[in-house]
């Protein structure tokens, strides 16, 4: 069975959206700049709320910050 | 490293710190005492009541200063903000130290029961609270590293 991982676009889409720092980005989802951090990296699945509050912050829809991918193996 | 870290760290220091110098203190004062054996009871069971404030206290006065020390070297603005990433994590690391504990709580029944004596069970309660702290600050300290 292939296994599945989230990935998004945040970096992406900070930068399209005139460089927001991270700070910016936390203050605007309510959250810590760490959780961005963390999120950014893939180190944290956010709730399905922060990830409709950083959707809404880039006034994107989910799918365009998130995308569940499946895991290709590495040789 | 970011400011929850920082405080992690800071805690993984002073926990094992604080708990040494009352612990010291605490067996200078089994030894002054002279406890007999009859009472050793309820002068352990005291010293384990007051254990609380004595970390709990000291512990914010350590968590004021450091922010204040974060700031002024960082410019990072004081933040007592928690968010649903710090809640998981506060919540994986306190998980892993009550179950730290709860061993260290089971070894000390055991003793008991094996017929060691009142002290060594106490003794084997408070390194119980050391350990379990290490352990939850080092988990968060993990958690917030490597993620969650």
């Amino acid at each position: 069975m292939a296994g599945y991982e989230i990935n998004n676009n945040i970096r992406k889409l900070r930068f399209e959206h005139n460089e927001m720092t991270q700070q910016q980005l936390a203050d605007l989802a309510g959250v810590t700049r760490q959780t961005i951090v963390a999120v950014e990296k893939g180190k944290y699945s956010p709730s399905l709320e922060l990830a409709f509050k950083i959707a809404r912050v880039f006034n994107v829809p989910l799918e365009t910050v998130f995308s569940y991918d499946e895991v290709t193996a590495k040789n | 490293m970011e400011f929850q870290e920082k405080r992690s760290m800071v805690n993984l220091i002073t926990t094992p710190l604080l708990f040494i110098i009352y612990y010291l203190y605490v067996y200078a004062q089994y030894q002054s005492l002279a406890v007999a054996s009859g009472t050793d009871i309820s002068f352990w069971a005291k010293y384990i009541l007051i254990l609380m404030p004595v970390m709990i206290i000291p512990k914010i006065i350590i968590y004021i200063i450091f922010a204040i020390i974060n700031k002024i070297m960082t410019g990072d603005k004081i933040t007592d903000m928690e968010d649903e990433m710090d809640k998981l994590i506060d919540l994986k690391a306190s998980r892993n130290g009550s179950i730290v504990f709860m061993i260290g709580f089971m070894l000390a029944m055991v003793a008991l029961v094996s017929g060691w004596s009142a002290h060594s069970m106490f003794i084997i309660i408070l390194g119980s609270f050391l350990v379990s702290g290490i352990f939850g600050e080092a988990s968060m300290f993990y958690y917030y590293r490597k993620g969650v």
